[in-house]
């Protein structure tokens, strides 16, 4: 097995333990995750004596064509979308809350900063089911909102307002260790040489919390953009208009439309990798030029 | 690490601002589920959790747990142990291979197994559907799905924590005259207790909590198999609102008790890891 | 019990650590394997304790006591190995750390466990660290620590002790009392036992042999006093002690330094600080040198000079010497070499030579 060559060690257990992570990684992760890809791969072959090039070429119109049907297309507008805005919300919100959990003198502290995980441990149709509560319109803040005239419940509002609640521990904890770390020295070091607190903030802090705050945005991103049980109660669920790429998902499978559930799945899988993927690109690009 | 300093505006605003956040979008959602699970009385509530399809859920979810952590925190130590005491060629992407299961989402997890083991057009569907086997739509389906789910807590967990601890203990055991399982059991366990109880206690909240995979799994299609989540679901697509907030204050508890065990342990880990 | 070590080799990927490397170890004897970072010393003691596995060459073995340890794993080799961080079980107290290899012994050779506490409390004893049988490894010093590891190793009775840089992350001062202790602990007991460290003084003071190694080679080995005034190459003699390396060239049968000589193979001369005689007046044979500075806080007299190659050159004299003929800044002298080698291509040479 030259590819997993190791380096001396005389510990025990080394090929055992390879294999048995190689049995279980085989079974439980990449046999799983390559019949998406070979699922999606065998899409132009649904008719019989297909050729191999004829098959990939119908394969690829088959899966440009679902992908780009208007109900695929609305549904993921709606879910880049949303998650995208509950991401940006929760930069801000879980930036003063990591903030007030490390620098302020708040009450049961540590139970508050316990909570945080709150939605990381409930599951997460409990999570919807309190969100749709919630938001309707005869629920607490629904009503609250409805006499503003702004509707949340079975709009894309309330789907942000869902996926908020389902990301803010991950920006929140990617926040704590750095700004644990940070210290004050380099607020200091800003205003000793003159800045306001808050140009000091701006300059110096903030570019150096870059990388935590990018980690913890595509985590929430990427939650948000999975998500399923917490969306699907207060979405309402209209097709092209309030369906997420999740629920579009489901419903094909209750059809047995298996292509078609396929296609959108890997669809939405390489968008969100590629975006991930460019986030961080983008932002490791910006700051390492900044840290030089 | 808090400011000593004066009371100052901004920052009171602040605390307040981050405390409304807290209470309103975390704290308000969970005391609103206690107060519709509780609002009718607790003798109520006891109905509803005490009710047959309800006991049946939980004894399902249990199940499913009790089947799912073992099997994953055996391999967890077991994939921690190759791939954070030794390095190799193709180590880290098997270590990426480890988080994969994180990145994808739940449904998505859900396709999968039934892409591979539907009897319709599964890869081993035929195969299985010919032998009698029936894997998705049933209880064995629903453990693949929350095994795959649930797999990478454990090891996510160990495998920094042994790698940096690094193997000199070991070695060292291993001069004295110990014999490798000795070395395990004596040195390798007690060093990462704390990480592996963590790693547990994410992995059963999860299995316990498991919906979107579960639920693609299970066929969306009521019946026998469900699981504790999934019966809340279906109560309340039933309008019976008590009743879906009655078992959904079930697992707000587990919850509850999950994250408080995580707050603990964590200190252990941080303070003497 | 005696070691043999035979044409032991070791790769790395592409780096060779230990070229056919042969050395014996007589029974009761302390050795100090001593060399820069990189020559290859801790990965040799690593493979005599089978931490590391030699290259499998023909003919390349480690033999104790006339059997040859191949196929033996190291859990059953019985060495006590000292790690230069300690490697204690953190999870345990100290006595529980020495008692382990009592304790993880096979059922049929596990001593009962009154017999474990006695052997603790007397290990405890022979370390002076009985008090703090109860106390964890983060709660005790650097020195508290290595004693700990020191005395889980001798638990077991060991048929060899392995020390790598046993007191390499320790300071200064604990370092040095460590070190005699260490001495008289091997007088008392008396077990073959290798250590292995980069710091010359430690080797010379503390074992009865010095192994020096270079890249992968053993450079020469004897004891203490031999390899100190006898080296046989000019890394031994740079790496033991401070030295003044002075360049020339060979010419015929003679090595000329200073000038002249042109063409032929370098020759180095290497000159100790302390075999140096300074006079004001020029002497045949004698360095022209001016002093640079003096100092005389010391347990001797430190004095830097420029030669005429603007070379620094490190006098040591004793505080006799140098109040017979005190010598200040900017005066010009003669250095009269009292003791020297001389080096051809790294290796000693001995003949005429010319100043």
């Amino acid at each position: 097995m030259k590819i997993f060559q190791k380096e001396h060690s005389i510990l025990p257990g080394f090929w055992p333990t390879l294999g048995l992570t190689m049995f279980y990684l085989t079974l439980v992760v990449l046999l799983p995750l390559s019949t998406l890809a070979v699922n999606s791969a065998t899409l132009g072959f649904q008719a019989p004596d297909t050729g191999f090039w004829e098959g990939i070429g119908r394969g690829i119109s088959e899966f440009g064509s679902i992908v780009t049907s208007r109900r695929v297309l609305a549904s993921l507008r709606v879910t880049f979308g949303t998650a995208l805005l509950a991401a940006f919300l929760n930069l801000f919100l879980g930036g003063i809350v990591a903030y007030a959990l490390v620098r302020i003198k708040l009450p049961l502290k540590r139970v508050i900063d316990a909570l945080i995980d709150l939605p990381f441990a409930m599951p997460t149709a409990i999570c919807g089911i309190a969100m749709a509560t919630m938001y309707a319109p005869a629920g607490p803040v629904g009503s609250l909102a409805a006499k503003f005239g702004i509707k949340i419940a079975f709009t894309p509002l309330g789907i942000t307002l869902a996926m908020v609640f389902i990301g803010m521990p991950f920006v929140v904890r990617a926040l704590q260790p750095a700004l644990e770390d940070l210290g004050h020295e380099l607020e200091d070091a800003a205003m000793s040489l003159g800045a306001s607190r808050f140009t000091a903030w701006r300059n110096v802090v903030v570019p150096a919390l870059a990388p935590p705050l990018v980690a913890g945005f595509t985590l929430a991103f990427a939650r948000g953009l999975g998500e399923y049980g917490t969306v699907i109660f207060i979405a309402g669920n209209m097709p092209l208009k309030t369906e997420v790429t999740s629920l579009l998902i489901v419903t094909q499978l209750e059809q047995f439309n298996y292509p078609g559930a396929t296609a959108i799945a890997l669809a939405m899988l390489l968008a969100s990798l590629l975006l991930i993927f460019g986030i961080n690109c983008f932002f490791n690009r910006k700051y390492r030029q900044a840290r030089g | 690490m808090i400011d000593h300093v004066k009371f100052s505006p901004v920052r009171f605003f602040l605390g307040a601002a981050a405390l409304f956040v807290v209470g309103f979008f975390l704290l308000f959602p969970l005391g609103l589920i206690m107060k519709e699970a509780f609002g009718r009385g607790v003798k109520v509530w006891f109905e509803s959790v005490a009710d047959a399809d309800t006991l049946d859920a939980v004894k399902l979810t249990l199940l499913v747990t009790a089947i799912v952590v073992p099997l994953n925190t055996v391999f967890g130590v077991v994939m921690a142990w190759a791939l954070a005491k030794f390095r190799f060629r193709g180590r880290t992407l098997l270590i990426a291979l480890v988080d994969l299961p994180f990145t994808v989402s739940p449904v998505v997890a859900g396709l999968i197994f039934i892409l591979l083991l539907g009897p319709r057009n599964g890869w081993f569907g035929p195969w299985l559907d010919a032998h009698g086997i029936n894997l998705v739509f049933s209880t064995p389906g629903i453990v693949i799905a929350t095994l795959f789910v649930t797999f990478p807590f454990v090891a996510r967990e160990l495998i920094p924590l042994m790698s940096g601890q690094g193997s000199e203990e070991e070695q060292a055991a291993l001069t004295l005259g110990a014999s490798p399982w000795r070395m395990f059991w004596h040195v390798t366990l007690p060093n990462i207790k704390w990480g592996l109880l963590y790693g547990v206690v994410l992995c059963t909240a999860r299995s316990i909590g498991e919906f979107g995979a579960v639920s693609v799994v299970s066929g969306h299609i009521r019946g026998e198999t469900n699981t504790l989540p999934l019966h809340v679901e279906i109560l309340y697509n039933e309008y019976r609102f008590t009743a879906a907030f009655a078992a959904a204050s079930l697992l707000c508890l587990i919850a509850v008790v999950s994250i408080a065990l995580k707050a603990l342990l964590e200190r252990r880990l941080n303070g003497k890891g | 019990m005696s070691i043999e070590i035979k044409h032991i080799s070791k790769t790395f990927g592409g780096f060779q650590a230990l070229r056919d490397v042969s050395l014996e170890i007589p029974t009761g004897k302390l050795v100090a394997v001593l060399g820069p970072s990189g020559c290859g010393k801790t990965t040799l003691l690593r493979i005599v304790a089978g931490l590391e596995t030699h290259d499998p060459v023909p003919g390349a073995d480690i033999v104790f006591d006339g059997v040859s340890a191949a196929g033996s794993p190291v859990n059953r080799r019985q060495v006590g190995f000292v790690f230069q961080h300690y490697a204690l079980f953190r999870q345990m107290t100290v006595a529980e750390n020495i008692a382990f290899g009592l304790k993880v012994k096979p059922r049929r050779e596990r001593p009962p466990r009154a017999e474990i506490r006695a052997r603790v409390e007397e290990l405890l004893e022979l370390v002076q660290l009985s008090p703090l049988g109860g106390r964890y490894p983060d709660q005790l010093s650097g020195g508290q620590r290595q004693r700990v590891a020191l005395a889980r190793a001798l638990a077991i009775r060991p048929k060899v002790l392995l020390l790598d840089e046993p007191f390499g992350a320790l300071d200064a001062q604990v370092r040095a009392s460590l070190r005699r202790w260490l001495r008289q602990l091997h007088d008392t007991i008396n077990v073959t036992g290798i250590f292995v460290t980069h710091d010359q003084e430690e080797a010379l003071e503390v074992a009865d042999e010095v192994v020096v190694m270079n890249k992968g080679r053993i450079e020469q080995s004897g004891e203490s006093s031999e390899v100190f005034h006898h080296p046989k190459t000019e890394f031994v003699m740079n790496f033991l002690g401070e030295v003044n390396i002075f360049h020339g060239r060979f010419e015929r049968d003679r090595a000329v330094f200073g000038g002249g000589g042109e063409g032929g193979a370098e020759a180095k001369m290497l000159v100790r600080p302390h075999d140096f005689a300074v006079s004001r007046a020029a002497v045949p044979g004698g360095i022209p040198a001016t002093v640079v500075r003096v100092q005389t806080a010391g347990s001797v007299v430190k004095l830097e000079l420029a030669d005429r190659q603007r070379q620094a050159l490190y006098v040591h004299l004793s505080h006799a010497e140098y109040d017979a003929n005190p010598v200040g800044i900017s005066d010009r002298v003669y250095l009269e070499p009292r003791s020297s080698r001389i080096f051809r291509n790294g290796e000693d040479w001995n003949g005429d030579y010319v100043i």
